[in-house]
């Protein structure tokens, strides 16, 4: 591997990590509010945090582009405040990569709120646990299954994340070009060697991540419990 | 029932990523080179030689069609120099007013007809049934596809139209013939001339059959500030670069790219 991969993959991890650190942070009250709001935006808001499942990676990244560029409406006003705009920087595929994965945080910590249903804590607020206390002892381990997975799925979502960042990102070195862009970058230039061994390690981690979430979902307690409601 | 559990944590976390950013906005960005894609070999050996030569110079290489590349400088793209495998293409983002010095035609570039399994093929055997697919880079942005489609304009025979493939730049359309996917490609001289495709057999297009591929570099508005850009392109004036390109079947236009220097 040459310094170029390294720094890839290095880049790469810095990407996921960054955007599941952020994705879980909006993820929990977005996912909390679909989970248990009867308000008439629930199926819009529903509809908007899927779009990414089915819009094509291309049309995300042109509007990206577009908002995030020096003429966008984000770009253009970050420069006129004097900063650089957002295209073809980290911060750029960033904001990509947070929208892209946006529903692979909201859907499994969604239905794992709804799994617990919201019974566990008004017990709990019934033996006068305050909210922080809710949420630390009888949220977050009623729910760690969906945590774990909803984290997993996103790190392992922005590591196979390629037409956003392409389109936002470019491809430049250090900055924007991660994994899965290098291996398309290696067999352009004929370097099957270095794109052999990128792609077979890129694989055998997506192979480990899904073996952790479908280990999760199928031994999780509080969903077999769920189940079994569901067949009564 | 409560509503917002999770405020210590949250902020915690927030801050924690901001402090990130913090770290890694602050390193400084190396020269940042954008070039047409068939550049990549003989670039590729140049930057080589020049961070042996200066090591506190660091450099980094982005390639794709040069017209993509045009397009991405005109949406911000944080490129030092665009060295555009068409004229066309540089005079776009000078026009655009993104230019730090006018472009200069440094070179010519050459189309050739890649034919790895058919030895000895010429142009005007590509009506013959043992070709069913032309690989070609995207004619739209990429001029060695547009230098490709006067080629196959000339040779008037429709059915060619049929046998297209076409790859986002020469780099991806000379992979898919070395996949096996097409039997020939249009690519060009300085691609078959790079250490993968050293000693495959290849036909040299009539350089009259197209538009030349006046091949020119330009600094950016961004790469005027830049501390590396005027070593890099005096690095470029010198002897050894010109016998570099040239082993890449370059034509070399100009005795000196003088007129890039930035007037302090």
């Amino acid at each position: 591997m040459s310094p170029n991969d390294w720094q890839a993959v290095w880049l790469t991890l810095q990407l996921g990590l960054a955007t599941t650190v952020i994705l879980l942070v909006l993820a929990t009250p977005l996912a909390w509010w679909l989970a248990f709001s009867r308000s008439r935006w629930r199926t819009p808001v529903q509809a908007l945090v899927a779009l990414p499942l089915v819009l094509p990676p291309t049309v995300l990244g042109f509007y990206l582009l577009l908002l995030l560029g020096p003429q966008g409406a984000i770009g253009g006003t970050l420069e006129a405040l004097g900063f650089r705009h957002l295209a073809f920087s980290f911060t750029g595929i960033l904001i990509g990569s947070v929208l892209y994965s946006l529903p692979f945080a909201v859907q499994p910590l969604a239905e794992s709120f709804r799994t617990m249903g919201v019974r566990p804590l008004q017990i709990a607020a019934s033996l006068g646990a305050g909210s922080w206390d809710r949420f630390r002892s009888v949220v977050l381990p009623l729910c760690k299954g969906g945590f774990i997975v909803a984290a997993t799925l996103t790190f392992a979502h922005t590591l196979g994340e390629f037409g956003v960042i392409l389109m936002v990102g470019g491809s430049i070195p250090g900055e924007t070009q991660v994994l899965s862009v290098l291996i398309y970058d290696h067999t352009e230039a004929l370097n099957y060697g270095a794109a052999q061994r990128l792609s077979l390690g890129l694989l055998v981690f997506a192979l480990a991540v899904l073996l952790v979430v479908y280990g999760f979902n199928y031994r999780g307690p509080v969903r077999q419990r769920h189940h079994q409601q569901a067949e009564q | 029932m409560s509503k917002r559990p999770l405020t210590p944590c949250l902020w915690m976390l927030c801050w924690l990523s901001v402090a990130w950013f913090g770290v890694l906005s602050v390193k400084a960005a190396p020269l940042t080179l954008a070039a047409a894609s068939s550049l990549r070999d003989s670039m590729n050996a140049l930057v080589q030689q020049f961070e042996r030569d200066h090591p506190e110079h660091p450099v980094r290489m982005v390639y794709g069609s040069s017209g993509k590349l045009a397009s991405q400088i005109m949406h911000g793209a944080p490129y030092d120099i665009f060295f555009s495998a068409h004229a066309d293409y540089s005079d776009r983002v000078a026009a655009a007013g993104l230019a730090g010095a006018p472009p200069v035609a440094w070179a010519e570039g050459r189309l050739v007809l890649w034919h790895p399994a058919h030895p000895g093929l010429k142009p005007e055997d590509l009506s013959s049934a043992a070709i069913r697919h032309i690989a070609i880079a995207q004619p739209r942005h990429a001029p060695y596809g547009q230098a490709a489609m006067e080629v196959l304009g000339r040779l008037a025979d429709d059915q060619l139209q049929q046998r297209l493939v076409f790859g986002e730049n020469v780099g991806h359309a000379t992979q898919m013939v070395q996949s096996g996917a097409a039997e020939v490609g249009l690519i060009a001289l300085s691609v078959v001339r790079g250490t993968a495709l050293r000693g495959t057999s290849y036909t040299e297009i009539n350089p009259d059959w197209y538009q030349p591929l006046t091949q020119t570099l330009m600094l950016t508005r961004q790469g005027a500030d830049h501390p590396s850009a005027q070593l890099f392109l005096a690095y470029l004036q010198q002897r050894e670069a010109r016998d570099l390109f040239a082993g890449f079947g370059y034509l070399p236009l100009t005795q000196s790219l003088e007129p890039f220097h930035v007037a302090e």
